[in-house]
Parts: structure tokens; C-alpha cells; sequence
């Protein structure tokens, strides 16, 4: 008789769900099955590693520089349909309780959301070179953020830049010069 | 500055297909009234962009973004060119933008100065007075121009953003020639050669200090242009070969003006990261236009017949507003090869008014001071065409030289930037031996503290003037069309009409309507704070998923509860409402399945009990049974 006790008592505090069809579908949106679609995705700063002279004094902290650089390490998302880059790292970032400040698509001259800052990094927070900027499968799409839209298995990067791109692999300086 | 700014965090990359219907220049003189049309047909055209403009180009979605560069250069716009608009609402947005941004620790920004800048420049155009607009977070005015310029250092070194810091900087501080105090962190002394020192091996400038970029290029000859008739020879060491270097602005602004001429396409336009583009071209004009110099004449900016100004109206769109590019541009977010773009027609709006100026003979694009007498501006004139005369003429003596010296010298010294020809006087003296006596312009800079910009109708429609402001009917129906307790999209209109009251002569026509105005803006403003706050409280409190559990349950249910008496408009301004409502089925479920686990739970003791008690039941009443055998057995 206790024996039954206790397998009635693991059984309802192991989340059992009881749930509606719906509900099912929104508490799981986001799991990684077999036959899921998935985008990943990675956060990184480690240029300003080697350029700490030029960071902006209060941000020289492990709080908003990691020591390896990495602010969101490479996971994996599930790719809802329709989903832009911008809709991925909102998902990322908000996952991970990740600082993100952004402009809305309506609210500026690009007509595309417009990443501020990203772990309190900004624009010009490691000298007038600096920034965000982010890559799809290894290539800068030079599209606006909310305008790219991202299809299965895609890698996504945000790379934080010193040097207008240069230092990340920047594709658009090279072919200039 | 907008587009660099862009360029930054724009994820460069090439240009990927060229389209094949791209425009060509054709070779025009345009007139006065043609330029004034291309104007009109443009502001027409942002108008026609914006829903709820009502003839105005200043509406809600304008003064949504008062205080950011989507609006600030429209708003620059309409004042500079003295139309009549909602004026006095975009100064009433704009003073609460930077109220509320002053309480961050940032203020307008952490790194870039120019926020300052063009807000300064905005609030001038308008007719607004940059240094007291606003209030800090000590209850003070702010003062755009201390805080931006000469007191920026303080916080962050005016150049944190790049050379971009340094010419706004100066552009700004020069609007209405503002004096600097004797604790200036930054004086014009500083950041004149501050600015030379970032001159290229080709005369022109850049943001990474390595490849001349058109449009930096002209910006920092458009902060450089009042000082091009100074004498005052600068010493600086040069940032791409560490050599001193003693040069006077003129000397550098013409090898910038060289450098542009030989980037100059044969369209007449300008390309910059590789892309020909109307801005770029724009900044240019708005640089020739600076220094008197005539785009329809001056052979350095004529290719085959093409000017400047054609090449700035190949990008003229039949809709009146103008395209970005006829090459898709991939470092331009949103601009298409074949539709009027925002940033483009902007740009073009504040280059043809520069040429319009000066075309009229009025003060230069960035110069907000009230214009000169007309005696004064036909003195300027005359000498300006004396100078040319004489030095064309080729026949010119000691004597000529020198009485055209002489009437230089009577100009003031705050004028004689507008003396456009005064280099060619220079040379002429210099080559006859003469000692040349003017003195260094940018000591004769510190004039103002204070005061409006000012503002000129320059189509001469006579309505203009932004002094006598009225309320008018129309305010007042719109201000009855707000609800008692509006929602937040409602934000600029009350802002909009505060303004307008507050500056109207005609008040007292409309008792109470201030006051209720001041009751409906607290209560929006209440409001956005609530959806700050929430927006905060659900960051904090829903992530990850996977920990939140039953004991969150009530912290879940009260968002929700929050949230949902917010208006509808408002409820989608919460961010990640929808996992708010995930978070709460989870939370909900994993309720129900504890429900449920006790209650079966209990049901089964229950169960078992009843089953145990009937089995002892049975057993009791076998029993006695026994106890009868053993009964018997005994």
C-alpha cells in the first residue's frame, strides 16, 4: 500500500500535463524534436578583447565582456515559420535574460528593427569603428534584421566589430579595397 | 550623418545586382522657381507618406519620432524653409523626448554627441532656443549646445563616436555663433585642429581614418566653410603620417574640395562604399553651397555638362520624393532601387534649401542668426562681384588691391565668411607683396549665450512667422476627439496640442483645455511607465521557462492581470505578452496535473481504505465462526 502512495505522489509532482490540444502546442513551441526546424544561433564580442584600450571604461567588466568573449554560446532555436533574424534573437535573448535594447521597425529611417546594444554593448562603445553586426551561414546578408528571413539549419552570428567589419571577416571592406 | 551613422551597425556588404533600368543624368540649368518646386513636390511627398497629415507635414507618426533621426531632419526642414506646419508641436515633443532621456544615465546617448547636435539643430530651425529647452533630472533647463559641445568632454570625449563628433560639434556650436565659457572642455581652438589632423593623403576625410568617404568629406568642409577666409595658420599633428603640419582652413578645405572633384561621377553625382547614391551628392551641394561656390559654374564640379545639382535630381522619383540609389544598395536597409526613400528625400530637402539660400542670398544652411541688413547684403554682394571683376579683368594695381582690402575690412567680422570671393582678394594681395591685416575669424565667433533661431519665410508666402501662434478650431476639435483617459497612442497628440496652447496668444479663448490637457498627459504618461514596468517585471521574472513552477503562479497570474487592464493598443506594447500567457498555461497546467495527482491521491486511499475496511469487514464477520470451532474444539 505504500508503495502505491508513493508512485501516486512521484506521479503528480513529475509535471504530469493534462493539457488541451492549444495548450500543448504553446508550452512546447520552442522544443527540439527530431523532425523540428532549427536556427543556430551565437552572441559573441571577442574582438573587444583586443581592443579593451578602447572600450568605454565602465564597461570593462567580465559582466559585459565574458573572458572568452562569448556572450550567448551556439544553441539551437526552434524556427517558427516566418521567423526573422530579429525574431530569433529576440527569442535568444529573452531566453537567456540577455540585455537587449532595439529600435522598432516603424521607428526608424531604415524601416527594419535596429539593434542598439546587445549585454550593454552599444554602437561607438569600442571606439567610432564599433558595433554589432551579424552573419547567416558565415556571410553578412546586409539586410535589414527583420527583413531576412531564415530557413532551416541556418546559422545565425552576431559579431560585435572594432573595426567596421574588418576584424570579423567582413567580406564588403575587402572587395572595396 | 544619419546614413553613416547607419553605416556602422548597417552590416555592410556589396552591392549584389545592378538595375537595369537605372537613370542617367540629363544636363539642366535649373532655375530659382524650378528648385522651389522640386522642393514643394518633395515635402508634398512626405506628407503623402504619413496617414494622418491633414495638410501638415508634422502629424502624429512625425511627432512620434521628434528627437530621433527619422524626424528631426523633417522637422529641420520645414523650419529652415519658413513653411507654415505644426511647429510648435514638434518643440513641445522634442522638449519631452529629452526631458524624459536626461533622466538616464546616458542622457540623449552614451557615445555619440551628434544626438545633441542634431536635436540643437532641429530645435533652432524651429525656432527654438537649444539651450534652455527641457528639464535635467535637477529641474534645470538644458542646454543642448554646453552639453553636446563645450561641455561635452566632461563625460565623454567629443570625437567618442569619430571625426562625425568633432564637425557636428562645431557646425552646432557655430549655429548661432555661441560663445564658449573659460571651463570649455572643447573650444573652437581645439576642435579646428582636431579636425584638420584628420585630413587624408588625398585632402579628404573618413570615419576609419584610412579611405575618403564622400559624405565625411563634405560634412566636415560644411563645418570648416566659416572659417575659410581666416588667416589663422593651425598647427596639428597629421593622423595618417604623425607629421606637423601648419596649414590654414582654406588650404585644406580646397585639397578636400580637389579631393571631391576628382570622386565626382559623370552623372554629376557622388558614390560612396561603392554605390552612387543622392545623399552623398546632397552633402556635397550643401558643402559647395557653404562656400559661395556656384554649382553651375564652377568647372571642378562640371563633368561633361553635368552638375551637381543634375546629379541629385536623376534621383528625383515622379512621386516628388527621391530614390536612395538605382543600384540596390545591401548597406541600406530598406532603400529599393525604385521607390522614394525617407532618408534620401530628407538629405535632398536639406541640400536644396542650402542652395536655395544661397541662391537667394540668404544666411547659409547652418547659420541660424537673423539675417543681415539688406545694406549689409548688398555691400557683400557688390564686393563679392568687385573682387571677381577685378581679378578677371587682369589689369588690376596696387590701388584697386588695396580698396578692395579696405571695404573687406569694413565688412564685420562675424560677416565676412559670406564674402565668398575673398580668397581670390587674398591671392592677389599676396602675389602684389601685400600684408594681409585681417584678423583670425574664429576669435570674432564668440558672440551668443542664448536666444531663438531664426527663422525666414523663404518662399515669401508671408505666413511664415511662428511668433503669433494661434489655437484654432481645428486644435480644438481635435483635442475633444481625446478620450478621457486616452491610451498612449494618443501620447504626441496631447503633447502636440500642450504645445500649442501654451504658446497660443489666444489661451483665454479656451478655458480649461490646458489644464485637462496636463491631467490627460499625466495619465499617459502614467501608463507607459506601467508598461515599462511590466516590460521589466516579465524579463526578470519568466525566463527560463523551464524554472518557472507553481510557487511563480502568483507573480504570473497579477502580470497577466496587469496587463489586461491596459486598453487593447496598449496590451500590445508589452513585450513577450505571448510568453506572459505561455508562462501562465504552464504554470496552470502543472496546477492541474497537482490537482489531479492529489485528488487521485486521495481518491485511491480512499479506494484502498473502503477495500480494507470491506475485506476486515469480511474477515470480522467470519470470525465469529471460528470462535464458535475453537469454542467447540475447547
Amino acid at each position: 500500500m505504500i508503495g502505491f502512495a508513493v508512485l501516486f505522489i512521484v506521479i503528480a509532482i513529475s509535471r504530469v500535463e493534462i493539457l488541451s490540444v492549444d495548450e500543448y502546442y504553446l508550452t512546447h513551441i520552442d522544443d527540439i524534436k527530431k523532425d523540428s526546424e532549427v536556427i543556430t544561433v551565437s552572441i559573441r564580442c571577442d574582438t573587444i578583447l583586443n581592443n579593451m584600450d578602447k572600450l568605454a571604461p565602465e564597461l570593462r567588466d567580465e559582466k559585459y565582456v565574458p573572458r572568452d568573449g562569448i556572450i550567448l554560446e551556439e544553441s539551437q532555436y526552434v524556427l517558427r515559420s516566418g521567423d526573422t533574424v530579429f525574431d530569433i534573437l529576440n527569442r535568444a535573448v529573452r531566453y537567456n535574460k540577455i540585455h537587449m535594447e532595439y529600435q522598432g521597425e516603424r521607428d526608424n529611417a531604415y524601416g527594419s528593427a535596429y539593434i542598439r546594444g546587445i549585454n550593454h554593448l552599444y554602437e561607438y562603445s569600442c571606439g567610432p569603428l564599433s558595433g554589432w553586426m551579424y552573419k547567416v551561414n558565415g556571410e553578412f546578408p546586409g539586410k535589414g534584421i527583420s527583413k531576412y528571413k531564415l530557413k532551416d539549419e541556418d546559422k545565425v552570428e552576431f559579431v560585435y566589430t572594432c573595426d567596421l567589419g574588418r576584424d570579423v571577416g567582413g567580406s564588403f571592406y575587402s572587395e572595396r579595397n | 550623418m544619419g546614413r553613416l551613422v547607419g553605416i556602422i551597425v548597417s552590416f555592410a556588404c556589396l552591392l549584389v545586382f545592378i538595375n537595369p533600368i537605372a537613370a542617367f543624368a540629363e544636363h539642366r540649368d535649373y532655375s530659382q522657381p524650378e528648385i522651389q518646386q522640386t522642393i514643394e513636390n518633395a515635402i508634398d511627398w512626405k506628407k503623402s507618406t504619413n496617414k494622418n497629415a491633414k495638410g501638415n507635414l508634422i502629424c502624429n507618426e512625425v511627432l512620434d519620432n521628434a528627437g530621433t533621426e527619422v524626424s528631426d531632419w523633417y522637422g529641420f526642414a520645414v523650419g529652415r524653409l519658413g513653411i507654415q506646419d505644426d511647429t510648435q508641436a514638434y518643440l513641445e515633443m522634442v522638449k519631452q523626448n529629452i526631458t524624459k532621456r536626461y533622466n538616464s544615465e546616458g542622457k540623449l546617448d552614451d557615445a555619440k554627441a551628434t544626438e545633441w547636435h542634431r536635436i540643437a539643430l532641429a530645435v533652432l530651425s524651429l525656432g527654438g532656443d537649444p539651450t534652455q529647452i527641457g528639464t535635467d533630472s535637477d529641474r534645470q533647463p538644458i542646454n543642448l549646445i554646453a552639453d553636446g559641445v563645450y561641455y561635452r568632454g566632461r563625460t565623454k570625449p567629443l570625437s567618442e563616436q569619430g571625426i562625425n563628433g568633432l564637425t557636428w560639434g562645431l557646425i552646432i556650436l557655430d549655429s548661432m555663433r555661441y560663445k564658449t565659457p573659460v571651463d570649455a572642455m572643447d573650444t573652437r581652438d581645439t576642435i579646428i585642429p582636431e579636425i584638420l589632423a584628420r585630413q587624408l593623403k588625398d585632402g579628404g576625410f573618413s570615419l576609419d581614418g584610412e579611405q575618403t568617404d564622400v559624405d565625411i568629406t563634405a560634412m566636415t568642409i560644411q563645418s570648416l566653410a566659416p572659417y575659410y577666409n581666416s588667416e589663422q595658420i593651425y598647427t596639428y599633428v597629421s593622423k595618417w603620417n604623425n607629421k606637423e603640419i601648419k596649414a590654414s582652413v582654406r588650404q585644406v578645405v580646397d585639397q578636400a574640395l580637389e579631393c571631391l572633384s576628382t570622386q565626382q561621377m559623370p552623372d554629376g553625382d557622388y558614390s560612396s562604399w561603392g554605390v552612387e547614391n543622392a545623399e552623398s551628392t546632397c552633402q556635397v551641394l550643401i558643402a559647395l553651397s557653404a562656400l559661395g561656390i556656384d554649382p553651375l559654374t564652377d568647372q571642378r564640379f562640371i563633368k561633361g555638362e553635368n552638375t551637381v545639382l543634375d546629379g541629385i535630381m536623376k534621383y528625383r522619383s515622379s512621386d516628388g520624393g527621391f530614390i536612395h540609389s538605382y543600384t540596390y544598395d545591401e548597406e541600406n536597409l530598406s532603400a529599393e532601387p525604385d521607390k522614394s526613400n525617407s532618408m534620401a528625400s530628407e538629405q535632398t530637402l536639406r541640400a536644396l534649401t542650402a542652395y536655395y539660400r544661397y541662391l537667394v542670398g540668404y544666411r547659409a544652411l547652418y547659420d541660424f542668426r537673423p539675417e543681415m541688413t539688406v545694406d549689409l547684403k548688398e555691400k557683400i554682394a557688390q564686393l563679392n562681384q568687385d573682387i571677381i571683376k577685378i581679378k578677371n579683368s587682369g589689369k588690376q594695381n596696387i590701388s584697386m588691391i588695396e580698396s578692395l582690402f579696405d571695404r573687406y575690412m569694413e565688412v564685420p567680422i562675424e560677416e565676412r565668411c559670406y564674402v565668398y570671393s575673398y580668397k581670390h582678394l587674398a591671392e592677389m594681395m599676396s602675389d602684389a607683396n601685400l600684408s594681409n591685416t585681417s584678423e583670425y575669424l574664429a576669435a570674432a565667433m564668440n558672440i551668443t549665450e542664448k536666444g531663438n533661431g531664426a527663422v525666414t519665410d523663404l518662399f515669401n508666402t508671408g505666413n511664415g512667422i511662428y511668433e503669433d501662434y494661434l489655437f484654432t478650431d481645428r486644435d480644438y476639435q481635435d483635442y475633444k476627439s481625446i478620450p478621457d483617459q486616452p491610451a498612449t497612442a494618443y501620447y504626441s497628440q496631447v503633447i502636440a496640442l500642450l504645445g500649442k496652447i501654451s504658446s497660443a496668444q489666444n489661451a483665454e479663448e479656451y478655458p480649461g483645455v490646458k489644464e485637462d490637457l496636463e491631467v490627460k498627459k499625466a495619465h499617459v504618461e502614467a501608463v507607459l511607465e506601467k508598461i515599462d514596468e511590466l516590460n521589466e517585471l516579465i524579463m526578470e521574472t519568466l525566463y527560463p521557462f523551464e524554472k518557472l513552477g507553481i510557487a511563480d503562479k502568483k507573480n504570473v497570474d497579477q502580470i497577466v492581470k496587469e496587463i489586461e487592464s491596459l486598453q487593447d493598443s496598449d496590451q500590445l506594447k508589452v513585450l513577450g505578452y505571448e510568453d506572459v500567457i505561455r508562462a501562465k498555461t504552464q504554470i496552470d497546467s502543472q496546477l492541474r496535473a497537482l490537482v489531479i495527482g492529489i485528488s487521485v491521491f486521495v481518491m485511491a486511499i480512499i479506494l484502498i481504505s473502503v477495500v480494507v475496511y470491506r475485506i476486515k469487514k469480511k474477515r470480522k464477520e467470519r470470525l465469529p465462526d471460528y470462535e464458535d470451532d475453537e469454542d467447540l474444539s475447547l
